[in-house]
């Protein structure tokens, strides 16, 4: 039986830029660690990687007032043959008066067309990236209207936040991030409901996700 | 079929130091597991990181009063033919009394145009200097592109209502997906508050590339 040490080959002082389909020798710091990149960060730099964001720093979105089942703030469609990966989930109130507060990120199967008043080009997170394939939508006070209610056996809850009372000794700012991404083709939707009671918080938010053909998956 | 044994080389005791571009055998635990680093740590350890601070811990900043989009409190810019990816943010208020409290770190595809220059600190101590180039000057004086929602990215963003209360005003940010600014563009970052800005200290880091090593 053979056998084979594997090497590497040092390269820290000059970064490479192999061409597409050209075998590279594995990079090695001086000391003989395998230099690895793990798949978020990869995909980030091959542009795969989009956000949706809601409020600008003087004019945060106001939620909705009782969150009803198929009212989101957020919203994006994967159309046939693409794969959407939710991977992060950033919200923050700067005002939170009311009580009954809740923020959830859910996805779902497609079953009708999302209605909509504002469509959101979904910014590459690689500045200069290429254009999203996939469609967004941001209304606030639940303006975008996921076609469907929310159904226990076909929505999927990735993220659920709730305060009963006005803000106050507790945190107003959160971040979602899984172990690892739920995956939404054929159509799937993801969204995100912001609300209260009485009067809607202001926030400011941001999901990020990333976008690969569902032939790359399955 | 060829069956082949795949041997790591232990080296635990004495770590090498190899020269660039030479091929070595790659590395192993006396345990025999294979060792590797990351991509962050790896790039940290190339010097190919950097630190922009704001706030002395016997002088905290103050921040800006009701942020508008064009002001910042610090920035970091990337000419054509850099890339520039933000890999942590940490900032702490010790005194917060105004009211619709924000915080928040953004990446957009235009470099600032007016700021106190701060020279980014080498996250290796004696490393090499930086090739982007840095603003820092609270009460939201760089002057960097709108905030608009459909060019400009946000990071991280932190906000609170009401005055400092039992609630935490200290918030790290750390990315599970980097953002990449390929140059020309910069990061920024925004503080404020209603009627009196909030008193911090914050640092933000990035990591500083060629963009032909990526794109």
């Amino acid at each position: 039986m053979a056998v084979e040490t594997l090497r590497v080959k040092v390269n820290q002082d000059v970064p490479r830029s192999v061409d597409e389909d050209n075998p590279a020798d594995w990079k090695g710091s001086k000391r003989g660690e395998g230099c690895v990149i793990d798949f978020y960060t990869q995909m980030a730099l091959e542009q795969r990687v989009f956000q949706v964001r809601a409020g600008s720093v003087s004019a945060p979105l106001v939620g909705d007032v009782l969150i009803t089942d198929q009212k989101a703030e957020m919203a994006v469609e994967a159309p046939s043959g693409l794969t959407l990966m939710p991977i992060t989930f950033n919200w923050c109130f700067n005002l939170s008066a009311a009580t009954l507060f809740e923020v959830a990120l859910k996805s779902r199967p497609w079953t009708t067309a999302i209605t909509f008043t504002t469509q959101f080009t979904p910014l590459n997170l690689y500045i200069g990236g290429v254009g999203a394939l996939s469609r967004a939508y941001v209304d606030a006070a639940g303006g975008v209207d996921v076609g469907a209610n929310e159904d226990l056996t076909l929505d999927r809850l990735h993220y659920h936040w709730a305060q009963p009372i006005a803000a106050g000794a507790y945190r107003t700012t959160d971040t979602w991030e899984p172990i690892a991404p739920s995956a939404l083709n054929n159509r799937a939707i993801a969204y995100v409901q912001i609300g209260a009671d009485t009067t809607g918080p202001s926030y400011f938010a941001t999901f990020q996700y990333i976008e690969l053909l569902t032939v790359h998956l399955s | 079929m060829a069956i082949a044994e795949i041997q790591v080389r232990v080296n635990q005791d004495a770590p090498r130091a190899a020269g660039e571009e030479i091929y070595i055998d790659i590395k192993g635990s006396k345990r025999g597991e294979m060792c590797v680093v990351d991509f962050f740590t790896q790039m940290y350890l190339e010097q190919r990181a950097y630190s922009v601070r704001i706030g002395s811990v016997s002088a905290p900043v103050t921040s800006d009063v009701a942020i508008t989009t064009l002001e910042a409190d610090m920035c970091a810019d990337v000419v054509n033919g850099l890339t520039l990816i933000p890999t942590y943010f940490n900032f702490a208020a010790n005194l917060m009394t105004g009211t619709a409290n924000e915080v928040g770190f953004k990446s957009v595809g235009s470099a600032s145009t007016a700021g106190t220059v701060f020279v980014p600190v080498p996250l290796y101590v004696g490393g090499v200097a930086a090739l982007s180039t840095a603003r820092a000057q609270a009460t939201g004086n760089c002057t960097v592109a709108d905030d608009a929602v459909t060019t400009t990215r946000e990071i991280a963003a932190w906000a609170n209502g009401i005055a400092a209360g039992a609630y935490a005003t200290t918030y790290v940010y750390k990315p599970r997906l980097p953002h990449i600014v390929n140059g020309a563009g910069g990061v920024y970052v925004q503080v404020g508050a209603t009627t009196t800005g909030c008193q911090y200290f914050a640092a933000f880091e990035y990591i500083e590339l060629r963009t032909a090593n990526i794109d």
